[in-house]
């Protein structure tokens, strides 16, 4: 019977001391590999310059920080943990939620007042699932796509006050969610079929009948320059049908307004901005085509044995996207223009995320956030994650645990604190900041 | 740049191994979440040799390893044929059993304090630093800890005031 656990920690020390450890060599050889490993299983981001030669995106112009280093960040509420799993963060305005999986395999939602750090409601199960797909904050609800225990998919749509779900929605792999302000709009990818569901009760608001020439696609027509959002500000739903014709409806009565002439046929990715469909087909590497009211043309092409992995608008007339070297998966990130390619960057590895506010460009996800401007010229390359506050800031979590506020087009950097190191991933705005630590999910305050 | 690498792992890479089986309470587990953590180390090496503690950022790598079993699997099995064998360990005396089989009915939290504590003798408020929570949590972290150990293991509770004003089972 042991008598004292002092001792025995002593002694579990001791017999730790006593394990064999490999060289640092070893350590040195993994992590090379690994860095080789996640090369090829990432994409990298590479830009173009077309008729000048390759854009230079080394110019970096981070300034000195003008501000002394801050302390710690004051902490609101209590951290926030399920189990032995930190559950996954969001914000809708002032309110802080976090989901994820208690040990007695429930799946629960708590919420903090980031203003007072109490709980908005008292913490409780959703129900039973087999993994969390998506969580997406909205105004109107927080949306929460689940796999069920029987292997369907279920959207729960939560209120945002209370935690509860006001109701739910089947759907399957492939199908398409656009978010308007008085109605969450599902195309069904097995049929085509398209509805609205008001978000306060659920009930269809609309349903468009099924085509013979099926619906394949259906997109919110974004506008602005804006930070990306959710929700679809501009009323407009676009749909793609399988011969490659587009139509444009009325996102509040789902009636067609317009169909435009000509096809984005073979198009596999798309992104509607600002009254223009921009598709990605295959080509020799691949093909951008942008679409409108007036027909179909090729905007840029990709250079040869490359894939598109991910694209976003990202200002006036330009296009940005990862794309993929089908050898060795290098990932790089490129922006395209009427005129082709203007500028083509690698990408760090892991980098997961392309972003884009006031026509610069972010590259984040992985260990290593990079800022583009819209002329390829780099002006920030930070450790650890960073997001758009706005069109002109970026809010920095490094890896070093520091947080500060960073002016895109300048450089200029004011520290707001810090939060443990290593302490990633970070949701947060201009008030407070969510992490994950190891556990469970700490918020912090930011100063204004 | 690896010499600076090298003379980090030869001052830390023990510690971080005691930790690590403090947390997994399995040799070989500890052995690969501590060259995992330093493979991280290197390929980020230019950035985390300028931190202030970057011994830290490993403790956290290994706290995110070892909470998540699924990870920490798929990291042995990625490795074990690409890496010579190790010697083999010796066989942990049957306290230590004990006391890991305890430490497993604990919650997350309470190992990790009792593992930074306890295996590295670290201070209150060093923890309370690194986990981001008041020296008020810590201390209730390592009580319930120990209390939690002493009824796993068996051991009257007889509680006693530390220096650090931790009141556990002696």
């Amino acid at each position: 019977m042991p008598a004292d656990l002092d001792e025995m920690f002593a002694t579990l020390g001791r017999q730790a001391d006593a394990l064999p450890l490999g060289p640092a060599a070893s350590a040195r050889r993994r992590g090379r590999q690994r860095s080789r490993r996640q090369l090829l299983a990432t994409a990298a981001a590479v830009v173009g310059l077309i008729g000048g030669g390759f854009a230079v995106t080394t110019n970096l112009h981070r300034k000195p920080d003008p501000s002394p280093p801050a302390g710690p960040l004051p902490s609101i509420g209590k951290p926030i943990s399920f189990g032995d799993h930190a559950p996954l963060p969001s914000i809708i305005g002032d309110t802080a939620y976090a989901i994820g999986a208690a040990p007695d395999g429930t799946t629960r939602i708590a919420a903090v007042d980031l203003t007072t750090g109490a709980e908005r409601f008292p913490a409780h199960p959703l129900g039973s699932f087999a993994g969390i797909l998506t969580v997406t904050p909205l105004p109107q609800a927080l949306l929460l796509g689940v796999e069920d225990l029987g292997g369907g998919r279920t959207l729960l749509v939560l209120d945002p006050a209370t935690g509860e779900q006001e109701w739910k929605l089947p759907f399957e792999k492939g199908d398409d969610f656009v978010y308007f302000k008085q109605d969450l709009v599902h195309m069904a990818a097995k049929t085509g079929e398209t509805r609205a569901f008001d978000w306060a009760t659920g009930s269809e608001s609309w349903r468009q009948a099924t085509r013979a020439d099926r619906i394949i696609r259906t997109l919110g027509l974004h506008s602005g320059t804006d930070l990306p959002t959710a929700e679809v500000s501009g009323g407009r739903l676009l749909q793609v049908t399988k011969s490659g014709k587009v139509i444009i409806s009325d996102g509040a009565t789902g009636t067609v307004r317009e169909t435009w002439p000509g096809s984005v046929a073979g198009g596999t990715k798309f992104v509607a901005q600002d009254a223009k469909l921009y598709s990605v087909g295959a080509g020799p590497g691949y093909v951008i085509r942008v679409m409108d009211r007036t027909g179909s043309r090729v905007f840029s092409t990709g250079p040869a044995d490359r894939r598109v992995s991910s694209l976003t608008a990202c200002g006036t007339d330009r296009i940005c996207v990862l794309d993929t070297n089908g050898e060795d998966a290098q990932t790089a990130a490129a922006m395209a223009g009427p005129e082709g390619e203007v500028w083509r960057v690698e990408a760090p590895s892991e980098t997961s995320l392309l972003e884009s506010a006031g026509g610069r460009v972010l590259l984040t996800g992985g260990e290593t956030s990079l800022l583009y401007a819209a002329n390829g010229e780099r002006l920030l390359d930070q450790d650890g994650s960073v997001r758009f506050l706005s069109e002109t800031e970026v809010l920095s979590v490094g890896g070093d645990g520091k947080v500060a506020r960073i002016q895109a087009g300048t450089g200029e950097r004011r520290e707001l604190g810090t939060v443990p190191a290593g302490t990633q991933p970070c949701v947060g705005n201009s008030r407070a900041l969510i992490c994950l630590s190891a556990l469970d999910l700490r918020i912090w305050a930011l100063p204004s | 740049m690896t010499d600076d690498f090298d003379g980090f792992y030869r001052d830390t890479s023990r510690r971080l191994l005691r930790y690590a089986y403090g947390l997994t309470g399995d040799a070989g587990e500890a052995q690969d979440l501590v060259q995992e953590a330093y493979a991280r180390a290197w390929q980020r090496w230019r950035r985390l040799s300028g931190y202030d503690d970057p011994e830290a950022w490993l403790r956290l790598v290994v706290n995110r390893l070892s909470s998540d079993r699924w990870r920490r699997i798929g990291v042995r099995r990625a490795w074990a044929a690409v890496e010579a064998p190790l010697p083999p360990a010796p066989p942990p005396s049957e306290d230590t059993v004990l006391l890991v089989q305890a430490m497993r009915t604990l919650p997350a939290v309470h190992r990790r304090a009792l593992a930074l504590r306890y295996l590295l003798d670290r201070s209150i408020a060093d923890i309370a630093a690194e986990t981001g929570v008041p020296e008020g949590t810590v201390k209730s972290w390592l009580s319930r800890g120990r209390a939690g150990l002493a009824a796993a293991l068996g051991i009257e509770d007889d509680t006693t005031t530390t220096r650090e004003g931790v009141r556990h089972a002696r």
